[in-house]
């Protein structure tokens, strides 16, 4: 009984992380689907969100539930100055192959960023208090209140997501966009508009990501890294531009990783969620919800 | 068409010149070339400094180490030199990174000619440079790099006044014992120190007669908790957790602990001394860090040799602030090699060395003789003393750590 609890425990725990992931393979699944690019650089708007929000609240003494949405909106901002000066090109359609242009400038801004983290912030190690502190209990399994917090705000920001791209007129525009962008632009639906906030959007969803798992995994300049590359795991497990897909493909990780370290080995942590990729990618390469191309 | 393609590499090229010009900007100074003016122009004797001066290196570190050497330099120099020449210090930048510290060590050999190398820091890169130095014979000295390999190569060109990951281990078992601990874990993170130190932890523990469960995890992980939990269900729930690991698992863990509810119960020891003076660590880790135990090699009840006692008082005066052991260990190698040169009366580093080897030098904690035995023991002094120190109150520093053992 004792050990199922502690099972339980574990699992609510890798669930838990993995719906924070699942937030990073969101903001990366919209860039894709809608942009038909890659994003190395959501790692960075990661860490900058949680550096950005972290200031909100222990200098401009904010708190955190309006510092969240405050740094989330200039977050958002940052990614669109940042598509409209760098990535704009794609939209208008100038660029031979937008793929190999998106890798280029994505991977040089994850740098720049860093520097400037380093540059701003110092090379140091920050932490943002705990949102909820103490242990809640539901039914036998213990959660931490930062748990608690990374689960409700994971699940909201999920659905606040979907929701909005399946009511609102800019939503489905950009729903529209994904499935044909000729398509969407004979009904007036045209990217060259939309690519700066899908990836204003994405950086918003990245910061809000950082600033919720802050207190658990503090803040550093190169802190995004992981979190990106988890990202990538989650696009492939869930499948390219699916929105449920990033969540159930969150949690398969999480769960993976959490579960592995603890009943096999910690040391290989990451080689969990790598071998789930390599066994979707053998065995169901358009990940779960994904479509045939 | 084609037009963008070259706007694209003019965008990335501009992009990586700005992020190479901010990395040079990022807290350090620009690399000093060389410090003591050569001396009237005749005969100099040179030494070869390669440390971290910027990130990701441990810069902070790396000007202690620096400011040690150009106090004893400028010390030596003022009385005289050795042999009536002047020390120069030839000193570099190594970033923490192995490949720079690698040829920065080479340049130094062979057109510095330098003829001796004092002042390496990362463990992985003092490794690859104490390969450079032995291949090209040349003496190294290592001050605070703890891999066993190091030593363990058995050169006769590599000495080490510092502790190593097995001493250290070693060094813990009587503190352990002394508590009747039965149950210990180890976290290390996959590197040469935290798989090193963790291992031969394990192996002394269990010696004892203790039960040692080692868990290693990834560097760049940043969720601990599931192991955490895992030790935390293990029947018995270990009595101590010994965290060896740079950078932000050091953090991580005793905070990520204490929410699991690992700790208070188990009783955390940091794997060295760096919650007694990161600025990082009460920010970061809070509450959860009260009672953390470390290691070190030096407190207020050190035994400090007369030449000890002066280099304190030097460094505090030049500095305003009190020098850490590896300084000791330090200004004692850059002694030594003093006394090497005035012993063999010139600069070849193969005699250097050979001097070196059979020296016994009255020391600033003791006197530093070196040992070869088997394994790491291998010009390696074996003098350190160890004591274990505790942080009671959020806030507090190395300065109002308690010392728990050995009891005075």
């Amino acid at each position: 009984m004792e050990s199922f609890t502690f099972f339980l425990d574990v699992l609510t725990r890798g669930i838990g992380m993995g719906m924070a992931y699942a937030l990073m393979g969101l903001g990366l699944t919209l860039i894709f689907g809608v942009m038909r690019i890659v994003n190395f650089a959501q790692g960075e708007f990661y860490m900058l969100g949680s550096y950005v929000i972290f200031t909100l609240i222990t200098m401009a003494r904010l708190p955190f539930f309006i510092a969240i949405p405050l740094g989330m909106a200039v977050m958002f901002l940052v990614g669109v100055l940042v598509e409209k000066l760098l990535l704009s090109p794609i939209a208008k359609g100038k660029v031979d192959n937008p793929m190999e242009y998106s890798l280029i400038i994505t991977f040089a801004l994850t740098i720049l960023f860093q520097k400037i983290a380093v540059i701003v912030f110092g090379p140091y190690f920050q932490t943002i208090n705990s949102y909820l502190p103490g242990n809640y209990k539901l039914g036998p399994v213990t959660l931490s209140g930062n748990l608690v917090v990374v689960m409700i705000f994971s699940v909201f920001m999920i659905g606040l997501t979907s929701a909005y791209l399946k009511y609102t007129w800019r939503g489905r525009g950009w729903r529209a966009i994904s499935m044909s962008p000729p398509g969407a632009s004979i009904l007036g639906v045209s990217l060259r508009k939309e690519s700066s906030m899908v990836f204003g959007l994405s950086s918003a969803l990245a910061a809000g990501a950082g600033a919720i798992l802050a207190p658990i995994t503090l803040i550093f300049p190169t802190v995004g890294v992981s979190p990106l590359i988890k990202g990538y795991e989650i696009l492939a497990i869930g499948g390219l531009g699916s929105v449920p897909g990033s969540l159930v493909g969150g949690i398969l990780l999480g769960v993976g990783e959490t579960l592995g370290s603890v009943y096999l080995n910690s040391a290989y942590r990451d080689f969990y969620g790598f071998g789930l990729l390599v066994l979707f990618l053998v065995f169901r390469p358009k990940g779960l919800f994904g479509q045939d191309s | 068409m084609r037009k963008v393609g070259r706007i694209s590499v003019l965008v990335f090229s501009l992009i990586m010149a700005l992020a190479l010009v901010l990395s040079g900007c990022g807290g350090s100074k620009p690399a000093e070339k060389k410090d003591a003016p050569a001396g009237g122009g005749d005969k100099v004797v040179k030494i070869g400094v390669p440390t971290p001066m910027s990130a990701p290196g441990d810069y902070k570190s790396g000007e202690i180490n620096l400011n040690t050497l150009k106090m004893g330099a400028e010390q030596i120099n003022a009385a005289g030199g050795v042999n009536g020449s002047k020390i120069e210090l030839v000193i570099g930048d190594d970033q923490g990174n192995t490949s720079k510290g690698v040829s920065l060590v080479q340049k130094m050999i062979s057109e510095d000619k330098v003829c001796a190398i004092l002042g390496p820091w990362h463990g992985s890169v003092a490794l690859a440079q104490a390969k450079v130095a032995d291949e090209k014979k040349v003496p190294i000295m290592l001050h605070y790099s703890w891999p066993d390999e190091i030593t363990a190569m058995h050169s006769d060109y590599v000495f080490r006044t510092s502790p190593f990951n097995s001493e250290i281990a070693d060094l813990l078992i009587p503190y352990l014992k002394s508590k009747n601990y039965k149950t210990i874990a180890v976290l290390a993170e996959d590197s040469s120190y935290g798989t090193g130190f963790g291992s031969a932890m394990k192996k002394a523990a269990e010696k004892e007669g203790m039960a040692a469960t080692l868990v290693v995890f990834p560097s760049n992980a940043i969720d601990f908790t599931p192991q955490l939990m895992d030790l935390k269900r293990a029947k018995p729930q270990p009595e101590l957790l010994i965290v060896a690991s740079v950078y932000q698992p050091m953090y991580l863990i005793p905070k990520q602990a204490h929410e699991v509810g690992l700790s208070p119960k188990t009783q955390i020891m940091a794997g060295w001394d760096y919650p007694s003076w990161s600025p990082d660590f009460w920010k970061t880790v809070g509450e959860a860090g009260k009672g953390i135990l470390y290691p070190a090699f030096e407190s207020a009840s050190m035994n400090l040799t007369p030449l000890g006692q002066k280099f304190k008082k030097d460094y505090k005066e030049k500095y305003k602030t009190d020098p850490p052991i590896y300084a000791y260990f330090l200004y004692d190698e850059l002694m030594m090699v003093v006394e090497a040169v005035k012993k063999t009366g010139g600069t070849d580093p193969v005699k250097i060395a050979a001097a070196l080897k059979d020296m016994e030098f009255e020391g600033t904690t003791g006197k530093v003789r070196f040992e070869r035995k088997e394994g790491p023991v291998w010009n390696q002094w074996m003098g350190h003393q160890t004591f274990i120190m505790q942080l009671n109150n959020v806030g507090d520093m190395g300065d109002k750590a308690e010392l728990i053992f050995p009891k005075k």
